[in-house]
């Protein structure tokens, strides 16, 4: 019986395990230095401390886009397209103003959510993410935005009822509902969340 | 409604002629934590830590807990 060694299947495995060891090999690494940079930083900053500020800041920090990103659409992109849309469109023109007025009323909820949400993100810098102020802040935010998608939707039927709006327009409004209702949710599961976890960490200070 | 548990801590203090201070410290809590204490407004005491209460007052945990009835 002849033994014939296949060297070229073995090359191209020892070549391909060579490659699956040096992806894993490159992801260590990158893994290691990664722990290795939070560790440091977490000894010069205070450890979990440094996650937690840095939480806070990316929340602040997506508060405040939120905040511009909503002026601008508010402010310019609104106006600028309904517009142009009731230039186009002269047989709409009347719906303009009724449109811009509606979607402006529809922004004071969203705006007092980010300000909840700002204070929400300073006590989470400050150590004190379960708290039951938080947990009060997060049920609003919930009542708020189950209240603004409600007005939302209702309006849009009326809008519709009225003929100032456009059977495809009420189609896309039934996404934003469901976006916005699900936000409520989320808040409201969270503000039960963290309510409890208020309680057992009252109950853990108040443990000697 | 449930009464409420007392700890009465200032007795055996006066009796052992010792200070909040060396108490907290011969527990090894805070004297923050001795404050919640002695005013009743702690939820829970590990038996460990009222064991050590009782090792540095020389003193039974009768002589220090007190259970008084809700008033109705």
């Amino acid at each position: 019986m002849v033994m014939v060694h296949n060297f070229d299947s073995e090359n191209s495995n020892s070549k391909t395990n060579n490659k699956i060891l040096s992806f894993y090999d490159k992801k260590l690494l990158i893994l290691v230095v990664y722990r290795a940079t939070i560790n440091h930083v977490g000894k010069v900053y205070g450890g979990f401390d440094m996650e937690q500020k840095g939480l806070s800041r990316w929340l602040k920090f997506i508060t405040i886009g939120m905040g511009i990103c909503g002026l601008v659409i508010y402010c310019i992109v609104l106006p600028v397209c309904g517009g142009d849309m009731s230039a186009e469109y002269p047989e709409f023109s009347g719906a303009y103003y009724p449109w811009l007025i509606f979607l402006w009323i529809t922004a004071i909820p969203c705006y007092a959510v980010l300000v909840f949400t700002w204070r929400i993100s300073t006590k989470i810098g400050n150590d004190n993410s379960f708290s039951l102020r938080n947990a009060q802040d997060l049920k609003i935010i919930s009542v708020l935005t189950i209240g603004d998608t409600l007005f939302f939707f209702v309006m849009n039927i009326i809008y519709l009822l009225m003929g100032i709006s456009h059977p495809g327009i009420m189609i896309a409004s039934l996404i934003i509902t469901f976006i916005g209702i699900s936000i409520a949710v989320a808040s409201a599961a969270l503000s039960h969340l963290v309510f409890k976890a208020a309680k057992i960490q009252e109950e853990n200070e108040l443990t000697i | 409604m449930e009464g409420e548990i007392i700890v009465n801590i200032d007795v055996m203090l006066a009796k052992r002629k010792m200070s909040v201070t060396e108490l907290s410290e011969k527990v090894g809590i805070t004297l923050q934590n001795m404050s919640v204490l002695k005013n009743g407004r702690a939820k829970a005491i590990k038996i460990s830590t009222l064991a050590k209460i009782c090792e540095a007052l020389d003193c039974q945990p009768g002589d220090i807990l007190e259970y008084r009835p809700s008033k109705k």
